[in-house]
């Protein structure tokens, strides 16, 4: 069984904490994902479990081992990163190999090995040709076998394919989801890029300035954020944003802010009435700011004009860039939309997907239909 | 009597001959002289006072034999069983030289050697150059200086190293250090290809050693140079120091990455503090996160409001406040060169 768990992880650079009080346990054969800005700590956690960089305090448990005093070779992981390199007069074969004769494996394993990771990656045709002879994608999947030779109990993936250009990315993403099923192992991996996170974690762990911010399937985490950051960093495009004071008007409740005025999904009504007269931030994704004709017919409690600023036609849809009380907000809407730039626009909040956050704590305020996984 | 052959372009050869036969002599009690001093030029034959039946003698020097000839003074008997106690000698006395690090060259001259001589005894950028040149030691192409830095030795590095960079002309091991000489490919193209090249060895050579090793390995990439390799291995060793004050986090440092580390490297760390606490110490936590997202997004204030989840209104009070308690205006380019000084020495040091 390889289930990593980690028990109140410090790291610390000198006086600089890098990563604070890290908890968590990830399942035997789990996709997890690391998911942050550049400088989170996520990289760290990576190569504190690697064994590359020390555990400052805590312990993290391989299977049932602790592995804190384990040398790096002989914690039975294997490595992927962004800037992989292939020895560049070696063939694939050699270069898939060189590992296991390092590690003095008998011959015939190495053969057996190699051959087997080469079918898995559809690399078989390719085995005698040397790096300089193959592509990109081809090299990535090299990169890959070295690693699944190994026959490890945990891969860590550390940004592979940030190098990559954006078709051979997502390509990459398929044929790495496809592979965590075929080997059946535990995966770390670790990105900066949300919509790589939530394509292919079964968990993802969101980090910022070296704390864990929450850990959820990618569901939870684009339905239920548990704050700003994780509400902003999560969904593409971003989450928007408004400040508005909440008050109540003929027993209605409001949202209020200069000319805007907004009423909230009427089943927030409870955990909305401790925050009446008090600023609250309003987060609404893009996807559900509408602008058809009959969804603003009924709901003219939560329509309102826009200026638009900018259209960018996506071919299936259209993101309407606009300004409310000089904050931006970008809509999703149909191909169809009549919106037009430097125009007024009648767009609608759909208030029932709403979140609502504390304006001091920038958590949220409440959950709706929220489940826990695991 | 033995005559000495030595391989190397040494000016200095003939002293260093004359070294060994005092060695030789000292250790053996025998009397050994140095064959220029005691053979002719001209026909090879004892010249002085010598006399008696020469021995020949070869011994392995590095890939080389070198033959070497004992002559037997005066009536003392030779034979078959001299000769071999005479040879295993010599063969012995060399490997006991080699191994007491003798400064005696026995082999040719190469870049490491040469650069280790350089470093034992400091040598200047012109020293360098002139020895290397006497050694001919010439035809290095444009490359990469590299210092790779392993938290833990392994010979298999070198195996590793060898193996990713199979045309690296010098390859010189320094206790858990490895310096490398990378060539750069003419399909690098200019100076950005080139620098984006240089970025993605660091990255590479602390993948390949963490995975192929689990070795913690951080990378150093000097500017490109072509010949000056002492110069290069001097800048890298330079990045260590400054990696180690700035930018301990990172895998690595390349030359054209250093920025303004340069000009606090010879600050000391009170200056430097000091520098900090003037500039910025009447910042509260707030202020200081809303001075940092507005440098890091170019002064828009649009970009930084909604970083900051804020309304632009707050945002410019904010930066009111700052120009008040700092005497700098973040939004003038004067008083933002300042603040993202201070902002960056807080932020890579202690």
């Amino acid at each position: 069984m390889a289930r990593l768990l980690f028990k109140n992880v410090v790291k610390k650079y000198d006086k600089t904490t890098v990563v604070y009080d890290f908890n968590l346990e990830i399942h035997d054969k789990e996709f997890l994902v690391l998911v942050g800005p550049s400088g989170c700590g996520k990289t760290t956690t990576l190569r504190m479990i690697a064994g590359l960089e020390e555990t400052t305090s805590g312990e993290i448990y391989i299977g049932d081992q602790l592995i804190n005093n384990v040398a790096p070779k002989d914690r039975d992981i294997a490595m992927v990163f962004q800037s992989y390199a292939l020895y560049p007069h070696m063939s694939v074969y050699e270069n898939m190999a060189f590992g296991l004769k390092l590690r003095k494996r008998p011959k015939d394993d190495i053969d057996r090995r190699v051959k087997e990771a080469a079918t898995i990656l559809d690399i078989e045709h390719l085995l005698d040709r040397k790096p300089k002879a193959l592509s990109g994608g081809q090299r990535q999947r090299v990169a890959l076998g070295r690693a699944i030779v190994r026959e490890p109990k945990v891969f860590l993936m550390d940004e592979p394919l940030s190098n990559l250009d954006a078709k051979l990315r997502v390509q990459m993403r398929a044929e790495i989801s496809k592979l965590r099923h075929r080997l059946q192992t535990t995966v770390v991996y670790v990105t900066h890029d949300q919509t790589e996170a939530m394509t292919m974690g079964d968990r993802i762990v969101v980090m910022k300035d070296g704390f864990i911010q929450q850990v959820d399937t990618p569901m939870n985490l684009y339905n239920h954020p548990c704050n700003m950051f994780v509400a902003g960093f999560i969904g593409s495009p971003a989450m928007n944003f408004l400040r508005a004071t909440l008050i109540e008007d003929n027993g209605q409740l409001w949202f209020v802010n200069k000319e805007l005025r907004l009423a909230p999904f009427a089943e927030r009504r409870e955990a909305l009435t401790p925050y009446l007269g008090k600023e609250i931030i309003i987060g609404i994704r893009p996807e559900s700011i509408n602008d058809d004709s009959s969804y603003l017919e009924e709901h003219p409690e939560w329509t309102m004009n826009v200026h638009v600023d900018v259209v960018e036609p996506l071919g299936a849809e259209n993101y309407i860039h606009f300004t409310v009380n000089g904050e931006n907000f970008i809509a999703r809407v149909e191909a169809t939309s009549q919106s037009k730039p430097l125009h007024i626009h009648k767009v609608a909040f759909d208030m029932s997907n709403a979140r609502y956050f504390d304006v001091e704590t920038q958590e949220v305020i409440h959950r709706p239909g929220y489940k826990a996984s695991y | 009597m033995m005559k000495y052959n030595m391989l190397q372009n040494d000016e200095s050869q003939q002293e260093k001959a004359q070294e060994l036969a005092r060695r030789l002599s000292d250790a053996t009690g025998l009397r050994f002289w140095v064959g220029s001093e005691c053979l002719s030029a001209y026909d090879n034959s004892l010249k002085c006072e010598i006399s008696g039946k020469r021995i020949p003698l070869k011994v392995q020097v590095g890939d080389a034999i070198v033959d070497l000839v004992y002559v037997c003074p005066g009536n003392v008997d030779s034979g078959a069983l001299t000769a071999r106690l005479l040879q295993a000698l010599a063969n012995e006395f060399y490997d006991g030289l080699a191994d007491r690090e003798q400064d005696v060259r026995l082999e040719s001259w190469t870049w490491e050697k040469l650069l280790e001589t350089a470093l034992a005894e400091q040598w200047d950028q012109v020293t360098f150059s002139a020895k290397a040149a006497s050694c001919q030691l010439t035809g290095l192409s444009q490359g990469f200086p590299v210092l790779v830095h392993c938290s833990t030795w392994s010979p298999e590095v070198v195996v590793v190293l060898e193996n990713l960079f199979p045309q690296a002309p010098v390859r010189w091991v320094l206790k858990s250090d490895m310096f490398l000489y990378v060539p750069l490919d003419r399909s690098e193209g200019g100076l950005v290809e080139q620098k984006a090249y240089g970025d993605a060895l660091i990255e590479q050579i602390h993948a390949l050693l963490a995975d192929e090793l689990g070795i913690l390995a951080t990378v150093f990439v000097g500017e490109v140079i072509e010949e000056d390799i002492w110069a290069g291995f001097l800048e890298v060793r330079k990045l260590t120091e400054l990696h180690r004050r700035f930018f301990i986090e990172t895998l690595g440092l390349a030359a054209w990455n250093v920025g303004i580390a340069s000009l606090f490297l010879e600050t000391r760390s009170i200056v430097g503090q000091d520098y900090i606490r003037r500039a910025l110490g009447n910042l509260n936590k707030e202020l200081l996160e809303t001075l940092r997202i507005f440098l890091e997004k170019d002064m828009s204030i649009t970009d930084s409001a909604r970083t900051l989840f804020i309304h632009r209104n707050t945002l410019t009070y904010r930066l009111d406040r700052i120009t008040e308690l700092t005497g700098y205006n973040p939004r003038r380019l004067n008083g933002a060169v300042h603040l993202y000084m201070a902002l960056w020495l807080s932020s890579h040091t202690n």
